[in-house]
């Protein structure tokens, strides 16, 4: 008797990833990074505010300022490329 | 008890310590959340679905690459988010008062504070092994009158936040007889 478990690591789980993967549409890429661009945007003006407003020019958190705008820039940077690689 | 959005300094106040919590808050959030981050590269080698789907051409490669760096900068800004929570919420020592500044979360602070004479009991609290290999622990402190009741979770080095405190409310009280409060004043302010 055949069982078809849709388990990780089955062929069906694992085919219907392949089978996905060539039909992903490069639009779909660019708007999930504006999408992104939008919520990262808008946390780090939230981010942004508390720590100018309430931190009074705490290093550490200055630190941390520089830190985060760095490393999101740098991921939306990974991102673009990756998108514009698949495009 | 005055509240406001932020730190109320009086003429002349210094600040003599701002306490935060200890790093290991951080630090903890932090080795959770890179778990996380790991979780499904693991899942993608432990499971065996790099045999099924090796990412072996540039294309497939890259829209993994595009997909993990959202998931990572998804959990980047929310450690962000919680690490602000924790860093903002402090108690500040003053010469004549203290502070405490709650963040709940981003949109929920709160600032209350008191007037050092008023402390009534300090209570330190250094409970289980690892809070006293780190050196941090809990402070309570109770005021007469009002019957306020503060507690700080996870302090660094709470002993000497509360040696300070006591030198200041020793402090406090010297400079109120010197500026000749009556002992009755005295005796509702400290009770």
């Amino acid at each position: 008797m055949d069982y078809d478990l849709s388990l990780p690591g089955s062929n069906s789980f694992t085919d219907t990833f392949a089978s996905i993967i060539p039909n992903v549409s490069s639009n779909i890429l660019w708007i999930i990074l504006g999408l992104m661009t939008v919520v990262l945007g808008f946390t780090t003006l939230v981010l942004y505010y508390h720590w100018l407003r309430y931190a009074f020019g705490n290093k550490m958190v200055i630190f941390a300022g520089v830190l985060y705008t760095l490393v999101t820039v740098a991921g939306l940077m990974v991102m673009a490329s990756a998108a514009g690689y698949y495009a | 008890m005055h509240n406001s959005a932020r730190l109320p300094l009086e003429e002349g106040e210094k600040i003599l310590l701002t306490c935060r919590k200890h790093w290991i808050t951080y630090t903890l959030r932090a080795f959770v959340l890179f778990i996380i981050f790991l979780l499904p590269y693991v899942a993608y080698k432990l499971l065996g679905i790099d045999q099924a789907l090796p990412l072996a051409d540039d294309t497939s490669y890259q829209l993994a690459v595009f997909f993990y760096a959202t998931y990572f900068l998804f959990l980047w800004a929310y450690f962000f988010i919680v690490w602000t929570n924790i860093y903002l919420d402090a108690w500040i020592i003053t010469d004549r008062r203290m502070i405490d500044v709650e963040q709940q979360s981003l949109f929920h602070r709160s600032v209350s504070d008191f007037r050092i004479e008023k402390i009534e009991n300090v209570t330190v609290r250094e409970m289980g092994f690892i809070a006293n290999m780190f050196g941090y622990g809990s402070l309570q402190v109770e005021t007469a009158g009002e019957r306020i009741e503060l507690s700080f979770d996870y302090l660094p080095h709470p002993y000497k936040v509360r040696d300070v405190i006591n030198d200041c409310h020793s402090k406090c009280l010297a400079r109120m007889e010197k500026n000749g409060v009556s002992e009755a004043v005295k005796d509702i302010i400290t009770e």
